[in-house]
């Protein structure tokens, strides 16, 4: 077997014809150019090969050959290996990656193999490592540490001015306090109830640490009190699973599994989108548990579950047919299917 | 160039626009700009990979680097640059990436420990205005090591990028990259921006002129005021983007769109505005840029480049990722069409710098920061 290739010396960029060969038992032997040489199997660096792009034979002292025919150069360093003295260590470790890496590239098959294997560990680490991650941050955080998020958060919401000072009275806040207290107690977390005005926006938010928001505009819409009931008890449903920091912790494992996987760049950045279909689809699954949570508390106090909807429905409504999106595109699920559970 | 941006992929720093000169090759009939009128020779890269090839590198690439909690990821940027220099010919040579995987490692293991570190600064930190102070603190308390990062990357990036065995090189000392890295990016700031079109002119100036191919240094004859020129016209951009998008933005309000394509909307003209820089410059230093007495021209249109972002975008997005591959050839194919060498020493006749290639540990924090110190 005769190899044509290039010769550089290290020194000079004018390269020489030369032709490899296989000498002595585990040896190269370069000929053209004057000299004829070889060179044992271990004192050469072959790098792996990628695709089909000319590859650099590095030689002791700091020459190389450029060889083009990839084939041709495979089965020399095959025989070389066989030949020559079993390689040890990470010399044995990087030709083995190399190995396993050119047999994903090599052809349609080993790309479709690939293909299938990094779809398994995407979907695997959506479906089942985010959430089992996200319990695991969740059992391993004190819940101690939260309540000092929680009023940053707050605060900052007051400082950008998304949150004003409640206008609902004194006695009104007094009555929603002892509807919440119970439930409080009944859920069994450390929380406190917040009002306050956030423009013409209805709804409630649960902050880290247990501090439950509800706006001016919530309050107004309710025709019944027990529709706030639901709404507190849904809310400290995310208190008491601390479902902020279940969905820091998801997002953060999912977005570094997806980021491994795609190499971001400003462009390929695109390719997170699938990664934002799967959060909404957290954010959408702790909404149902909050749900669940809810329905079950106005269940062992004989309030009728239709109380959760009623008032979704009615917030809904208000707003239009454009609050309510296709489901995959949104942070909750669909009203209706809500009602539905 | 640091950014693991295949994008930015460039063999050495590097683009405004000198006089139009005929596209045909061979001697250039005027070549009066040089101290000495030698002939010359127009040459042209070639590139050769194509759209499924580097398919099957690159999801092999994936699956490994997923197979192995994100270790393989050393072995992905090689293997990447490999096949994308390697696909790179200049008069019959091809240019490689000499790395080892293995010595990537080190690197990639302290860049996963900052970026962790920064990760719980922000989490545990309290917020002063939404802001995560014990964050920013800690980024301020990283900065010292920014210079070293950026020394060493280039000369890591540099040494291992080789035509005809012989490799690039940085010659750049810390108190270099000190001052045009950290203190100019405070002097920025404290300039309002002003300065900043100053600062990125001396610092190009910096990592140009201290490369090298073998042992020809590059030299940089670019000045500030194009860059200021650049700079204008990604303003006028951005402005003009947002007076265009705020319309826009109202209907979209008026049918209903989300959050999400809002956001998209509102960061468009910034992203244009982004590319239009990068264009302009990487033109602007490519065409200042000297190897001896051999010049460079690199002829990008901002126009094409942001049609060619936007439309890799939209197919990515459409397809799961999978376009990415293709979508970075076509990037690259575009920018090396419009690169152009005009030779006066013979390409055989370079001296090539025998001296062992720098290690990686900077490299690999510089490229897990994504610093873009290059093209």
């Amino acid at each position: 077997m005769r190899i044509d290739a290039r010769f550089f010396d290290g020194l000079v960029t004018s390269g020489r014809p030369v032709v490899l060969t296989a000498g002595a038992p585990g040896s190269l032997r370069l000929e053209g150019a004057g000299a004829d040489r070889e060179y044992a199997y271990a004192e050469l660096r072959i790098p792996g090969r990628v695709a089909n792009t000319p590859r650099h034979v590095a030689l002791p002292g700091g020459g190389a050959c450029v060889v083009a025919d990839n084939d041709a150069l495979d089965r020399l360093e095959a025989e070389l290996h066989r030949a020559a003295p079993a390689l040890t260590g990470g010399r044995a470790f990087r030709r083995g990656v190399d190995r396993i890496a050119r047999l994903l590239e090599r052809n349609a098959a080993g790309a479709g193999l690939a293909l299938a294997v990094a779809a398994g560990i995407l979907f695997a680490a959506a479906r089942w490592g985010a959430p089992a991650l996200g319990g695991a941050v969740v059992a391993a955080i004190p819940p101690e540490n939260d309540a000092g998020i929680g009023e940053q958060v707050l605060r900052t919401f007051e400082q950008v001015g998304l949150f004003e000072p409640t206008a609902v009275s004194a006695g009104r806040r007094a009555e929603l306090e002892a509807m919440f207290e119970p439930i409080r107690e009944d859920l069994g977390v450390d929380a406190r109830l917040e009002i306050r005005k956030a423009g013409r926006i209805g709804n409630a938010y649960a902050f880290p640490g247990g501090t439950v928001v509800l706006t001016d505009a919530i309050i107004e819409r309710a025709v019944h009190d027990e529709e706030l009931i639901a709404v507190m008890a849904h809310e400290l449903g995310h208190v008491r699973e601390r479902h902020w920091l279940r969905m820091l912790a998801q997002s953060a494992a999912l977005l570094i599994v997806w980021s491994a996987a795609t190499d971001p760049t400003m462009t390929t950045l695109a390719a997170l989108a699938p990664a934002t279909l799967v959060e909404l689809s957290y954010s959408r699954e702790f909404e149902r548990e909050a749900d669940r949570i809810a329905l079950d508390y106005l269940a062992r106090h004989g309030v009728p579950a239709s109380r959760l909807g009623d008032l979704l429905d009615r917030l809904m409504r208000a707003c239009g047919d454009r609050c309510d999106g296709p489901s995959w595109l949104s942070s909750h699920p669909r009203v209706a299917e809500r009602a539905a559970d | 160039m640091v950014s693991r941006n295949p994008e930015a992929f460039s063999v050495a720093p590097i683009g405004e626009y000198l006089p139009p000169e005929p596209r045909e090759r061979g001697p250039a009939p005027r070549e009066d700009r040089g101290p000495t009128a030698a002939p010359s020779v127009r040459r042209e890269l070639a590139f050769t990979a194509e759209g499924w090839e580097y398919f099957r590198v690159w999801i092999a690439n994936v699956a490994l680097t997923l197979l192995t909690l994100g270790v393989y990821s050393a072995w992905a940027k090689v293997r990447t640059r490999r096949y994308l220099y390697g696909s790179t010919r200049l008069g019959g040579g091809s240019f490689d990436f000499t790395a080892d995987p293995v010595s990537l490692l080190p690197g990639r293991l302290l860049a996963v420990l900052l970026l962790a570190g920064l990760w719980v600064a922000d989490l545990l930190s309290p917020l002063h205005y939404g802001l995560p102070v014990y964050y920013y603190a800690a980024l301020l308390a990283l900065a010292p090591l920014l210079p070293w990062v950026v020394v060493r990357a280039r000369s890591f990036n540099l040494g291992h990028t080789r035509w005809r065995h012989a490799a690039l090189a940085f010659d750049g000392d810390y108190r270099g990259a000190a001052l045009w890295y950290p203190i100019a990016i405070g002097a920025g700031i404290a300039t309002a921006g002003t300065a900043w079109p100053w600062l990125r002119w001396r610092r190009d100036r910096y990592l140009i002129g201290n490369s090298r191919f073998g042992l020809a240094p590059f030299s940089f004859e670019g000045e500030a005021g194009p860059y200021y020129r650049a700079y204008g016209g990604a303003a006028a951009i951005a402005v003009g983007g947002v007076l265009l998008v705020i319309p826009l933005l109202s209907l979209l309000v008026a049918v209903g769109g989300g959050p999400i394509a809002g956001g998209i909307v509102t960061l468009a003209p910034f992203f244009l505005a982004s590319v239009y820089i990068r264009v302009r410059l990487a033109n602007y230093r490519w065409c200042n840029t000297r190897l001896g007495l051999n010049r460079f021209r690199l002829e990008l249109e901002p126009a094409r480049m942001m049609w060619l972002y936007i439309s890799n975008m939209l197919l990515i997005a459409a397809t799961a990722g999978l376009y990415v591959p293709f979508a970075r050839l076509r990037v690259v194919r575009y920018r090396l069409s419009r690169f152009t060498m005009t030779l006066v020493d013979d390409p055989a006749g370079f001296r090539a710098d025998p001296s062992a290639a720098p290690g990686a540990t900077g490299a690999e924090v510089g490229a897990a920061f994504e610093i873009d110190i290059g093209a």
